[in-house]
This record gives C-alpha cells, structure tokens and sequence, in this order.
C-alpha cells in the first residue's frame, strides 16, 4: 500500500510538472533474457521454464532543487546464476530528495558511502545482482565550507522481502544508524586555500541493532546459549594528503564484538586497515596499495551470507581484469581476513625512439600477493575459530604462510598505424581454490595466461579484431584455448564469433565453447543477440562475486535510455 | 547560529548512534554464552505435541551440507521427539562424481529442487512446503523453537506392518482434527532410510569424510512427494484414515527404514508431522 502511494506520488508529481513545463525526467530500460538447454558434455540443465528474464526500469525527476525516482525489477524467474530468492517484480528502489542551501534530506531508497567504504557502503551493481541500499532517512549537511556531515539511519534491501522479517525470517531485520563527517582543510582555512598541499581528514561511527535470537553452541557435550549482543558498533578515521607527483590515503577501521554466521559466532573485535600510496609524472605512474583485513564482516543481519546484507565493502587491492581467461579465476576479498599488497608501474616508451617507433608503447606491470592473516588458537583446548568464544589470537604484523592470491601481469600497448594496433598481455597467477571458491579438497590453480588482441580498422567505419588467449593450467578444468573475430561497423552494427577450448581437463574431458553474437545500436538503444555455450565460473566486481553455472542457449540483451 | 547548530547535529548524532553492547565472558571460561546448560529441556507433557517438520536439502559433495547436519542434530537433541527431519539429496553437488560413489538422488527429490529452483544447498524448509521459505541453515534453531510454541490443530499417527520376505511395506496413516478448519488439506507419506554411509564434502581439512552417516535421507514417497488431497477434517473431532503399500528396493537397508507422515493446509503451511521407528521394529 505504501509502495502504491509513493508510485502515485511519484506518477502525479511527473504530470503536473510536464504540464507545467517544468522539471526533467530521464530514465533507462535493461532487459535480459536467455534460454536454456540440456547440455551433458557442460553440464548445463534446463530450468522447467526454459526461459528466464531480468529487467529492470529506472524513472528519475528532477526540479530544481527536488529529486524523485523509482525503479522497476522485475525477474521472471531471475536467470540461473543470480540470487534465485530474488524471484519478484515490483518496485523495488523509490525516493525523493530536497536540497537546501546547505542541507539535503533524502527519505526512502538510497546508496550512500562512508570513507572507501571499510564501513559503510551500499551500492548496486545488476551483473553481478548486487544491491544493498538502504531504506530509511538521510541528511547532508554542510555547517561551513569544506565540513561534510552525513547522518543515516535505514534497513537494508534483502532480495524481494515483503515483510520486515530479515533474513532469517523470524525476527525483524536489522537497523543500521551512522554518521559520517568530512573535514577538507584547504577549504575550511583560509590559508590553505592556495597551498599546493591536500589534506582531507574523515571519520565515522555505524552501529547496527538486531534483536538476538538463540543461537546454540555445544561444550564438552552441553549445549549452552549464546549471548549475542543486540548493538554493534564500527568506526573508522580516514585521511588523505597529496602533493605535487605523490599522494597517500589511508583508512583504519575498528568494529566491536560482532558473532555472526559468517565468523562462526567469535566475539573477537575486528579491525581493517587500507593504504594506498600514488605517484605520477608525465610518462609514468606507480600505485602501491596495501590491505589488512581481520574479522571486518559487518552485515545488518547476523545469520546472513554471501553477498547478502553487507553494510561495509572490503576493497579488492587485485587487478580487475577484462578479457575471458584473465578473469577467469578472481579474487575473492575475504571478511575474516586477509593480508596483502598490490603495485601497479605504468610507463610509456616515448615516441621517436628505438624501441618506441612512431606512436611509442604503453606498458603496465602489475603485481599482487595476499596471503591470510596470522592466527592462533586462544588457548590450547581450543580449536581456532570456536563459536561463542574470542576465536583466535592474532599479531597485526605477522602474514600466514597461507596464500590465497597472487598475480603477476604485464600488459603491452602498440599501435603501429592509424589502422593497427596491438595489446599483449603475459599473466601468471595462483589462485587458492580451496578458499575462494569454497571447496578445500580442491589444490591451488597456478595458471599461465598469455594474450593477443589485434584492432585493424578497414576504413572510417569499419574495425575487424582478432583476439587470441590461452590458458595453461593443470588444476581445475586445465588448459584452455580461445579465437575471437569481431567485425564492427560503426556506430550501428558488431558481430562476433569465438570458441573456447578446453582440453587437457584432469577428468579427461575436452569441451569447445562456441559463441556468436551480434548487435545494433542506435542512438540510446542497444539490442544484443548471442547463442552458444557459457562456461561455468564465477563473475567478480571488485571483489564482490556471483557464481554462474554452465549454460547453452539463447540470450537477448536490450538496453535503452531516455 | 550556524556553529550552534552543527554542534547540536554531531552531539545528537554521537548520543544516537554511540549504541554499542559489551558482551562479558562467563566467569572463569573463554565463552561468552549463558550460564545454563539447556540439555534437560523437559518434553511437552501434553497428550499432543505439535512437532516441527524440517525439510534439508542437501548432497554428498557440498561441503557445507555437514554443518547443517549438525544444527539438525543439535535441534534433535534439544527437543527430543519433536522434530521430524527429511533429507533431499539433490542439485549438481549431489551428483556423484569419482571418487564419490553413491548415489542418494532420486527423480521425486529432482523434481521438488527443481521446481523450488534450488541450486544453491544446504537450503532448509520448516513447516512449510513453499519455495519462498527457503531458509539459510543459521537461522532453522530459532524458527524450530518459534514453531514448537504453536498448539498442534492436527495429530498424526502411523501403524505399519512389514513383510521382509516379500520386502512389503503396509502402512496406514490417521489423522484426528485437533480444532475446526478447511476442509482441503495435504497429506505427504515419504520413506526414508537412516545411517547410510557416504563419502562427503565437508569444510574441514582435508575436505571431505570418507565413511559419513546420512540420516533421514529420503528414499520414496509412499504417496507422490507433493502429497495427496484429503478431505474430511473440518470438524475438532474429526478422524481420516489413509493406507498404503509399498515395496523396499533391495538397496534399501530394511533395517533403518523409516515412515515419515506429514498434513499441510492449501497455503503449503505444515500443520503437524510424525515419523515412525524403523519399520522392522514393533
């Protein structure tokens, strides 16, 4: 009923301001649509529809100072591989919003971030079917120049939920409340303003707030209670400074005792520290990031998993990688703990020389290691991570000998003419498969990738591209191999076929993957037509991850905006 | 004014938000649980009790799956004799891959996964037979205790008698109307086999166990595993009698076979369930 009002709300306010001639409203429309068959030698199964779509419509207004949007999904039924409890349509995002001088109040749906996000973050991101926003009231306030203060307080999306039973479904969601401020000090005084120095200092505070429920815990063959607390708070205290070619960020991050299912119900404190450290020059850049992450999951439900109910977003330091076989393996951040560091050297061979050529080369090296965090069991009876009691003991500055992820990549850019050019890409990767995906009998993938993608531009509108990888790995499904020809006519047409070889797998088997594509564009509407087989893996954005299973079939992809 | 203002802003927001529980740890341990071992729960005396049906989707290669097993063990142990539990062994991480070998799948638990879309397990259902009350194994203790405060509107009792030569199962199922309600209900009958031992996946080092103890796996339905429409349960008062006979495939061991009986109303909503001994015992 609530949803009906706002919608009519929102539907009266949209008329009477295109009758009065005022205001704006834009939108865009995404359909995704795909068809299943049975397919033994992929493993793929069809569902009992055998066809299944996602869509999604966004509306937003916008007069002068008022905003108001809502946003349609509608999953019939949510395509194999996302959030299969995700099974509704509706509207599921609405707001409105006012902004005063210096104050901004926004009531209903809303994304907000604190910091880089170690404890508070919402966003969406709809490939990976991600959406934690919040539901609630928000102000924005700005007391002076260059001070920020957010204040927040809400409930947060799960899936198509209609009551306010959480995830559980037995007692309500949890309530997350917080405060951020911002302080920018070459605004805030006067005598900075022309300082070529750049300090921003920030700090925040989020509590959640979940009524407990039982939990049980079994010692020594007794089955006792857990007291769960019923209010957890996290804060963090962030600062950036930058100068001339250097720059540095940093962020640490504290949260109180916290037993969820995710940590196996330990009531050990949790803490995340995040560094970043640039420097740039003409012609060259150098990114060196460093993470410790120790028992920082933080979620407005404490029984929930996956992706679901996260209040906080544990940056991915790893390099997030485009094509097919670079990205075939991911990194997963890890909530309980991590520890690692990233470097990324860009640099370009300057044009004219030997090397160089005509158009010079861009090159970008990168490099990327993190291991689990030291931990201890807390006394000797004790096995590690015991629910309901501290967990283990750590030591900030010792790393396990437990690796979960490195890469090592180096890219290669040519353009030898107006018409061709050239990307190359070496990678070498080891990827705990045990721990990122889950399944501990599995050993490590260490793989070797190598990369050739060629662009030719035939004439002004016409680009043919030839991309070769390969992958050379004796864990998991072995080695692969992939040919891909696009032809593009631009700006309305591409086409593409490829096919993905995977032979030399541990269980004997050898698999092509063939794909064709084809799509139109024209002007704010995209129509994409693909069929073929979809190998099964995993798909991450930052860190944050779906799993996708194998799939052979049709699928439509329409997206449009106005 | 202004300065004023933001100041009263922070303050209030510190005041609102600075909510934050200090668990202590009991005295002279490492656990921060309440004092009293809940063991000895004592039974519901009354000559009824309403029992909790909970549903485990599960399979040999999840590696999950042995955890919640062990929350349905512990909820068992809690509540003795008032809840029923039945296994499905289904989905992809079912399907036994060398050097997994046994088989626990069968076309009746596919076609339940298959139609509640499940492909993600351990899942759970409790009293409810509705896709839309998938619940994460975390959260089944709490719902149980919820569900068991509910009085019973039916009860459910199995007789069965079992022919080992002829590996014949006669059952027959009574159901007595506890209080006035729709006429229209469900009644499921499944067997299910105990102590069935399997390779199985698990989380622990070094990733699975090789001789695991399936419980309450199920093996066939004694009606169709959606159940069967029965009428005549209006009234409090009001008895139903149902018969049925099956044969045990000779996989089955006969010894650890069960009958397990459960009454839904149209909304899929599981009003009361009941399991028997093993059917070799009387």
């Amino acid at each position: 009923m609530k949803k009906f009002f706002f919608l009519s709300f929102f539907v009266l306010v949209a008329f009477y301001a295109k009758s009065q001639n005022s205001g704006n409203i834009s939108g865009n429309f995404q359909v995704i649509m795909q068809s299943y068959n049975n397919d033994s030698i992929i493993g793929a199964t069809q569902p009992a529809e055998k066809v299944r779509l996602n869509s999604y419509a966004d509306f937003l207004y916008t007069n002068k100072n008022f905003s108001a949007g809502i946003r349609y999904e509608g999953y019939f039924n949510p395509l194999l591989g996302y959030n299969q409890k995700n099974d509704g349509f509706g509207f599921a995002y609405r707001f409105a919003q006012y902004k005063l001088e210096n104050l901004d109040i926004t009531v209903g749906n809303f994304y907000e971030q604190f910091g880089n996000g170690l404890v508070l973050r919402s966003y969406t991101d709809k490939y990976i079917g991600y959406d934690n926003a919040f539901d609630g009231v928000r102000l924005k306030y700005q007391p002076f120049t260059g001070m920020y203060i957010k204040g927040l307080i809400g409930t947060q999306r799960y899936v198509f939920s209609k009551t306010n039973l959480g995830y559980s479904q037995v007692i309500n969601r949890g309530l997350v409340r917080g405060a951020d401020l911002e302080l920018d000090l070459n605004q805030a005084i006067k005598k900075l303003n022309e300082s070529s120095t750049f300090i921003l200092f920030g700090m925040n505070y989020v509590s959640k707030y979940q009524k407990a429920e039982n939990q049980y815990v079994t010692i020594n063959d007794s089955t006792f209670t857990l007291n769960l607390p019923q209010n957890t708070g996290a804060f963090s205290t962030r600062l950036n400074i930058s100068r001339g070619m250097f720059g540095f960020s940093g962020e640490f991050a504290y949260k109180a005792q916290d037993p969820t299912a995710e940590n196996n119900y330990i009531y050990k404190p949790g803490t995340a520290t995040f560094l970043n450290f640039t420097f740039s020059k003409k012609g060259i850049g150098l990114i060196i990031s460093g993470i410790r992450i120790d028992n920082f999951g933080f979620r407005s439900d404490r029984n929930a998993s996956l992706s679901d109910l996260n209040i906080n977003y544990i940056p991915d330091i790893t390099r997030n990688h485009i094509y097919a076989f670079a990205s075939m393996y991911p990194f997963v951040t890890q909530n309980n703990g991590e520890m690692g560091i990233s470097s990324e050297l860009t640099f370009k061979i300057k044009k004219g020389s030997k090397i160089g050529g005509k158009y010079g080369i861009d090159c970008r090296l990168n490099y990327s290691r993190i291991h689990n965090i030291y931990q201890k069991q807390i006394n000797e009876q004790t096995p590690l991570n015991q629910s309901g009691t501290d967990g283990y003991i750590t030591d900030f500055f010792n790393i396990s000998k437990e690796l979960y992820y490195q890469d090592i990549n180096v890219q290669i850019f040519k353009k030898f003419s107006k018409t061709f050019k050239m990307t190359l890409i070496y990678q070498n990767e080891i990827f705990n498969y045990g721990v990122l995906r889950g399944e501990p009998a599995e050993p490590n993938v260490n793989a070797n990738i190598g990369i050739i993608d060629f662009t030719i531009r035939l004439n002004k509108k016409n680009y043919l591209r030839f991309e070769t990888e390969a992958l050379f790995s004796e864990q998991d499904m072995g080695s692969w191999l992939m040919e891909e020809v696009e032809y593009t006519v631009s700006p309305h047409w591409f086409f593409s076929v490829n096919d993905q070889f995977n032979y030399k797998n541990p269980d004997g088997k050898e698999a092509h993957y063939y794909m064709g594509a084809f799509g139109f564009k024209n002007n704010n509407t995209r129509i994409q037509l693909s069929y073929g087989r979809q190998r099964e893996g995993v798909i991450c954005i930052g860190g944050v991850c779906r799993a996708v299973p194998a799939t052979n079939g049709f699928m439509m992809t329409i997206t449009s905006s106005f | 004014m202004k300065n004023f203002l933001s100041f009263i802003i922070i303050l209030s927001s510190i005041i609102f938000i600075s909510s934050c529980d200090q668990i202590k740890k009991m005295d002279n341990t490492d656990y921060y649980v309440e004092g009293v071992s809940i063991n000895n729960n004592t039974q519901n005396t009354d000559s009824v009790s309403r029992k909790t049906l909970l549903i485990d989707f599960t399979g040999i290669r999840c590696v999950n799956c042995p955890e919640a097993h062990e929350i349905i063990n512990q909820i068992k142990t809690l509540h003795p004799n008032r809840v029923v539990a039945i296994a499905f062994h289904g989905t992809s991480l079912a399907y036994p891959i060398a050097p997994y070998k046994i088989n626990l799948r069968t076309d009746e638990g596919n076609d339940v996964i298959s139609t509640f879309g499940i492909n993600a397990i351990p899942t759970g259902l409790i009293n409810n037979f509705d896709k839309t009350k998938l619940q994460e194994r975390q959260t089944w203790a709490a719902t149980v205790d919820t569900s068991l405060e509910q009085n019973p509107s039916v009860e459910i009792k199995t007789f069965y008698c079992y022919n080992s030569s002829e590996r014949e199962l006669k059952t027959i199922i009574l159901v007595r109307a506890l209080k006035n309600m729709p006429d229209q209900n469900i009644l499921s009958v499944y067997l299910l086999e105990d102590s069935i031992i399997t390779r199985q996946a698990t989380v622990e080092e070094p990733g699975y166990i090789e001789n695991y103890v399936q419980l309450n796996v199920f093996r066939k339905g004694i009606t169709n595993v959606w159940g069967e429409q029965v009428s005549g349960l209006s009234k409090t008062g009001d008895v139903i009698t149902k018969e049925y006979s099956i044969i045990l495939d000779t996989s089955w061991n006969e010894n650890n076979c069960k009958i397990v009986a459960f009454l839904r109303n149209n909304s899929n909503f599981v009003l009361n369930a009941e399991e028997s001994q093993y059917i070799t015992k009387y």
